[in-house]
């Protein structure tokens, strides 16, 4: 539920735009960062990860729709700037099956690649504190917290109107800001009830984080077992 | 989400939309796209729908399991729908008929082109590491689908999964969750072993994009054309479709494109 099912042609064109010229500016940028590395050795490895996402997506939990996402572990696997380039080819091959509206890809990416970066910051701290299992079930769950809300703050903006005309007055709110003024200017969209869809995601992403989280520690526990030196 | 059964029908299928050049594919996916975008008339969204349908039709593929791929995506378009319920129903249709319309030619596009060509296109647009990486993810995935379902198998068989033991049941999922981490891992650095004795030197091979359209091209682009075009033109000057216009395109793009299909056999 951490990322936007949102099919194409719901969400305003300049948040939609916006997003896509952020992630391709987040994927430019992690790829920077990453510049040192031998990155044509990367790519079997990217490739990989980014299916192992894809299978788990595929994984559905039938009651509730929910999906395993994956993005912690592959972050705390690949590295934060990796995951980001992995989250945009998980969305584009998702958008591709109908998944989520190929326009909506760049804000997918915003949001899957901030949950992967946040689980794999938290878990390098808390690995310090926890038992790996405990580090990866705690990131876990604060990762799709953030991005879930997050995704919830993009909807929300989606709804935002701003009032032209009463915009002229921009400069008698930069001269005397007030609280009716600014909401004279922006309004939100009156037939949308966020409160109802907010409690319907958090609902829903509450269960879901815990098994996402869940699935996380079990698997991160196995893979220190056999194999550490593929977390450190 | 069916990808297996999507990359069957790409490649297996030999209908003359399969036939059709990726251009006019991307282009018609394009149009059709830009339509639910500029438009919320619920008749003009319709007529998209069952044009793409038609179209799904045509490139004899199974309309009613393409329709429930293009619905299973829809929770978050439902949920998003009910959240807009309180202006009435018209709202949550329109968003329902977005949702489908648009997931239904991104569908009709990926099932009727192979990846290499969909994948060889846009990657076109995209850093190398990005096209690349997409290469490998959609090649890879089958792989450890297929691992999983073996695996899965296997744990079945070995009474892996009881009843009642959720906890138990889902510690071993998730357990080879991790196995499948590790899979995947080992197999990436054999892969790049592979590829560097086959001369990989940080460049993956795409097919060429064929340039120029056919003759088997113009329907499908032709439609989604003017249906963008007639999306603009009505919201452009405030006006609502009226009549029996759309419908009466619809049966004659229908029988037209059955009836290309009974002249080729």
């Amino acid at each position: 539920m951490s990322h936007l099912h949102i099919p194409d042609g719901l969400l305003p064109v300049w948040l939609w735009l916006s997003g896509l010229v952020v992630a391709l500016a987040l994927v430019m940028f992690s790829l920077f960062m990453v510049r040192r590395m031998e990155l044509r050795k990367k790519v079997p490895l990217i490739g990989m990860m980014s299916a192992m996402m894809l299978v788990g997506m595929n994984l559905e939990i039938i009651p509730i729709a929910y999906h395993v996402n994956l993005s912690v572990i592959t972050a705390i696997i690949l590295g934060p700037w990796l995951m980001v380039v992995t989250a945009l080819i998980v969305n584009l091959l998702m958008a591709m099956v109908g998944h989520g509206g190929i326009t909506v890809v760049g804000l997918n990416t915003i949001v899957i690649g901030a949950e992967g970066m946040l689980g794999y910051l938290l878990f390098s701290i808390l690995k310090r504190l926890l038992k790996p299992g405990p580090a990866a079930a705690v990131s876990t769950v604060l990762a799709l917290a953030l991005s879930t809300c997050l995704m919830l703050f993009i909807v929300f903006v989606a709804n935002v109107n701003l009032n032209v005309e009463a915009a002229h007055g921009l400069r008698e709110i930069l001269d005397a800001p007030t609280v009716n003024t600014f909401f004279d200017v922006f309004s939100v969209n009156k037939d949308f009830d966020f409160r109802l869809f907010a409690y319907a995601a958090l609902g829903l992403g509450t269960l879901g984080w815990s098994i996402e989280a869940f699935v996380t520690a079990a698997a991160i526990k196995f893979i220190t077992r056999v194999k550490p030196d593929m977390i450190a | 989400m069916d990808i297996s059964k999507i990359d069957y029908w790409a490649t297996s299928g030999r209908s003359f939309v399969h036939r059709a050049t990726v251009l006019s594919k991307v282009l018609a996916t394009a149009f059709v796209i830009s339509g639910v975008i500029v438009t919320s008339e619920p008749a003009v969204l319709m007529g998209l729908y069952a044009l793409v349908l038609i179209t799904v039709r045509a490139a004899r593929l199974p309309v009613m399991k393409v329709m429930a791929i293009s619905i299973f995506p829809g929770l978050f378009a439902i949920l998003f729908a009910l959240s807009h319920v309180e202006g009435g129903w018209t709202t949550p249709v329109i968003i329902i008929m977005k949702a489908l319309t648009a997931a239904s030619a991104m569908i009709l596009l990926i099932s009727t082109t192979q990846y290499t060509e969909v994948m060889g296109f846009f990657g076109r647009f995209l850093p190398r590491v990005v096209a690349d990486g997409i290469f490998m993810t959609y090649r890879s995935f089958f792989i450890l689908f297929d691992l999983l379902d073996h695996f899965l198998k296997a744990l079945r068989l070995r009474g892996g999964f009881q009843a009642r033991r959720i906890f138990k049941n889902a510690g071993n999922m998730a357990s080879g969750l991790g196995m499948l981490f590790i899979h995947a891992y080992d197999k990436s650095q054999r892969l790049y072993d592979v590829m560097s004795i086959r001369g990989y030197s940080g460049r993956l091979a795409t097919g060429r994009l064929h340039g120029g359209f056919a003759l088997r091209d113009m329907p499908y682009l032709f439609m989604t054309a003017f249906f963008l075009c007639y999306a603009v033109y009505m919201k452009m000057h405030g006006l609502s479709p009226h009549g029996m216009f759309l419908p009466a395109l619809l049966i004659i793009y229908f029988l037209g494109m059955e009836g290309v299909w009974v002249w080729k056999r």
